[in-house]
């Protein structure tokens, strides 16, 4: 009974209210008031490349410590190793700036040795604290932090009935009685208050990060802001300036330095066609390129939750936004998949297909080079074709138009007319292959899907499926994070390839 | 749909009805969201919570309010999309609803009768849909017949049973009988109409746009009750109220409501020419990318605050809305539940 769920959440949803703890640390406070008087010696002055990655670092451990209810000497949060790579990076800069800097940086590498022998937990122990007084069976940790499985062990010992979860597992919850929030409110969605999926959300984080409310309006002019606001206690602690604001901590992307780590990747030195592109950032410090055009699609996974049929369907790669779960090659191979297995369909019969493929791609892009793609985009139209579509065509994947008779004005225009029926045909071919290909990727895809757990999924981020008899090699249902927010252009052969990317690079 | 009657047939002095009472079409009190119930884990069936039926009446208002030169604009945020284009969409279908038997049968006979002979045709005959092949006409003691072949047969039909006669599609199957609605009590008691009139003919009385295999769980798999004065039960689909041409259950019924997925590349020629009385976008992503289409129609734009592009769609809707005419008083449809964001705007029909 779907709808009786659905009928529970707008009733979670009138009757939420949202609270805010927050937990004293002098250890944690030294750190924040090292922190930000070092960045106010920087101010607003860009910093160089070395500077850089330090208080990138500096600006991480900052944010898993206030992320992570666990005590600061947990293995997970490698600040032992954090203070020796950062004295290492500080040994480097001490001869070319400031001593001063200098020495403030030090003061908040020493603020980190110090943390690192700290097995207190007063975080932990306020979130512990209220999940029992909640009713143990309704509850639910949500937690921002890296160290997922550490701090689901820690919560599993002391609240078995309480499970630790993500923002990406919020939507699809139905209605807990309590929901302990471990950090700001910032760094969350917003919805966490305007939709609620819990009577009660309490935030809790340390005091010396002071948190920002975010607007749960989307409708300019709202009268009123839909959903719940945050309730402080009656007494709280007023912020001073030795705080450090969550937004100065929150996680940012350098989409430059992004950039920049995938045009130094190896390339096939082929004959590639230049195509807009769009970043994406994946799951488990992922990213990907995908095509901005009009024409290429793929595989989007929908309706993964527990309880439904995860089903898999085409979209255009351009639609493609965070929080949808999509399906590429991670192992055995780069780009799209559908080819290779599509060639093997076909058998022998498939390297001439591909070769007349080749062919009148090679010569309309010969023809754009010599004419320009305006005019051969206005020639095509005078000719009779009404959308030619000519960045799609180009495109190495795209195989024929759907009206025979444009396909024909298209190959006699770029001199292949004595062949255009062959050509028709072979593509033909391939199209019924791609066809089959996809079908029979997606039946399986969607049979793995139903005998995994949606939830597991949904937590880390991806599943490595391995279709066995397919070319396929290892398929990663992956989520999307985030969107660059500018296009680019970059080769085919840069596309939908997977790479990984270390945090310290451009996670602020 | 091709060959769809009512396309554009939302003339007439009906449009301006109020909300409760009669509606155009032939729709009585009570009001399908007083009459659905839905099932509660208990199996017990309960009246509709308020916010589902807020989002039946807002769908009735923008289907009726046909202001000339005008079109209405509203956006919806609230904090789960389920069943909420269902809902909104039930309220637009109902209230544009017309009667075929209350149509002329002898303007659609001489219709029918013009279209070259072998044109396929399908109609009502009772509780049954038939399919045909045209074969011009005939008078019979003096009484003016249509000529068709069923297959096996020809057969005649005098012009006063005309009705529902309509062209077939090419693309859908030839089927030569069949029963007509399936879940016909629960149609006429959740609308209130003849639900072999409602079945018979394909009309667009609303475009849905969003993910598909999302509003077939909402409409297709989620059984609801309607109560009969007696006490007893009836159960349904919301489907079987809107007829979604994406959820047929046979091959060659009558739609009438389109549904588009908002991911889609290219919409459908036939979509493109029409103009549904309200088009309702489930999601973010089919009103940032194809609202340049259907300009002439009203427009309900849903937003679920939890979906990842809800912020891009609430630009669009905040951009579009600061372009307009005017902003549209609600007032009338009572105060929103708390869970929602509502917004609407008048703009002029280019």
């Amino acid at each position: 009974m779907r709808f009786a769920g659905t009928a529970h959440r707008y009733e979670i949803a009138q009757r939420a209210t949202a609270t805010r703890e927050t937990v004293s640390s002098p250890l944690i406070r030294v750190l924040a008031n090292q922190i930000r008087k070092l960045s106010r010696q920087f101010g607003d002055d860009e910093v160089d490349a070395e500077w850089a990655t330090f208080l990138r670092r500096l600006r991480r451990t900052m944010r898993e410590l206030v992320a992570t209810p666990l005590s600061p000497a947990t293995p997970a949060l490698r600040l032992e190793e954090t203070g020796d790579y950062l004295s290492e990076l500080l040994r480097h800069l001490t001869p070319a700036y400031d001593p001063s800097t200098v020495a403030q940086a030090s003061l908040c590498v020493t603020a980190i040795r110090d943390l690192s022998q700290s097995w207190e937990n007063p975080f932990g122990d306020l979130v512990s604290e209220i999940l029992s007084t909640a009713s143990p069976t309704s509850s639910a940790l949500l937690i921002k932090s890296p160290h997922l499985e550490e701090i689901s062990r820690w919560l599993a010992d002391l609240h078995p009935n309480a499970p630790t979860i993500t923002e990406f597992e919020v939507p699809k919850l139905h209605g807990l009685d309590c929901l302990v929030v471990a950090g700001p409110s910032l760094w969350f969605p917003a919805h966490l208050l305007s939709a609620p999926r819990a009577e009660t959300i309490c935030f809790v984080h340390y005091d010396s990060v002071t948190d920002r409310p975010q607007p749960t309006h989307l409708l300019g002019g709202s009268h009123r802001p839909p959903g719940t606001s945050i309730r402080t206690a009656a007494i709280e602690r007023t912020s001073t300036d030795d705080d450090l604001d969550a937004g100065f901590i929150a996680s940012t992307v350098d989409w430059d330095a992004l950039a920049r780590l995938a045009a130094s990747r190896p390339r096939s030195g082929g004959d590639e066609e230049a195509v807009p592109a769009n970043l994406f950032l994946l799951a488990g410090g992922f990213a990907v390129y995908l095509e901005a055009g009009d024409g290429p699609r793929i595989d989007v996974v929908s309706e993964l939750e527990r309880g439904s049929k995860p089903r898999l369907r085409g979209e255009p790669t351009r639609t493609v936004e965070p929080g949808n779960y999509i399906v590429l090659r991670s192992e055995g191979g780069s780009g799209d998949y559908i080819p290779g297995i599509a060639d093997a369909l076909l058998g022998k019969s498939a390297k001439e297909h591909r070769e007349l493929q080749r062919l009148w791609k090679s010569a309309l892009r010969k023809a754009v080079a010599e004419r320009s793609n305006a005019r051969v985009e206005r020639e095509l139209k005078a000719l009779g074709i009404r959308s030619p579509n000519l960045r799609y065509r180009m495109w190495s994947g795209s195989l024929r138009s759907e009206r025979p008779e444009d396909f024909r004005i298209l190959m006699d225009y770029i001199g292949l007319g004595d062949q255009k029926d062959r050509i028709w045909n072979a593509m033909g071919h391939l199209a019924d292959a791609h066809l089959r290909a996809g079908q029979e990727v997606r039946k399986r895809l969607e049979e793995k899907l139903l005998s995994s757990d949606p939830d597991a999924i949904i937590r880390s981020g991806r599943l490595d499926v391995r279709l066995d008899g397919t070319d396929a090699g290892t398929l990663s249902v992956v989520r999307v994070e985030r969107r660059a927010p500018d296009q680019t252009t970059l080769d085919e052969d840069q596309l939908r390839v997977m790479f990984k990317v270390e945090a310290d690079l451009w996670q602020g | 749909m091709a060959g769809a009657r009512n396309v554009n047939n939302l003339g007439g002095s009906s449009r301006n009805t109020p909300l409760t009472g009669r509606v155009p079409g032939g729709l009585a009190t009570p009001l399908p969201e007083d009459r659905l119930r839905y099932l509660t884990r208990d199996g017990l069936a309960e009246t509709l919570p308020p916010w589902a039926s807020y989002l039946v009446r807002l769908g009735r208002h923008v289907a009726l309010q046909r202001v000339p030169g005008r079109r209405l604009v509203v956006g919806v945020t609230l904090p789960t999309r389920d069943f909420a284009a269902a809902f909104t969409s039930l309220g637009v279908s109902a209230a544009v609803y017309e009667d075929p038997e209350e149509q002329d049968p002898r303007l659609n006979f001489e219709r029918i009768a013009s279209l070259p002979q072998g044109t396929s045709i399908r109609f009502r005959r009772q509780r049954f849909l038939y399919a045909g092949s045209l074969r011009g006409t005939k008078t019979i003691n003096g009484v003016d017949h249509l000529q068709y072949f069923d297959g096996q047969s020809l057969c005649s039909l005098p012009w006063h049973k005309c009705n529902s006669v309509e062209v077939l599609d090419p693309s859908k199957s030839f089927v030569r009988r069949r029963p007509l609605a399936p879940n016909a009590d629960f149609v006429s008691r959740a609308l209130g109409v003849d639900p072999l009139s409602h079945a018979s003919v394909t009309s667009l009385d609303c475009l849905m746009i969003g993910v598909k295999e999302l509003l077939c769980s909402d409409l297709v798999d989620e059984p609801f009750a309607v109560a009969s004065p007696a006490g007893s039960k009836c159960h349904g689909f919301l489907n079987d109220l809107l007829r979604c041409d994406a959820f047929e259950t046979n091959a060659n019924d009558h739609d009438r409501t389109a549904v588009l997925a908002g991911s889609t590349d290219e919409v459908p020629e036939r979509l493109v020419q029409a103009v549904p009385p309200v088009v309702v976008f489930d999601g973010p992503q089919g009103f940032v990318r194809l609202r340049n289409y259907w300009l002439r129609s009203s427009w309900i734009v849903l937003l679920d605050r939890t979906s990842p592009g809800v912020a891009a769609g609430a630009d669009a809707f905040n951009q579009e809305r600061s372009l307009s005419l005017e902003d549209a008083d609600l007032g009338v449809l009572g105060v929103p539940p708390e869970a929602f964001e509502v917004h609407g705007y008048y703009e002029v029909i280019q």
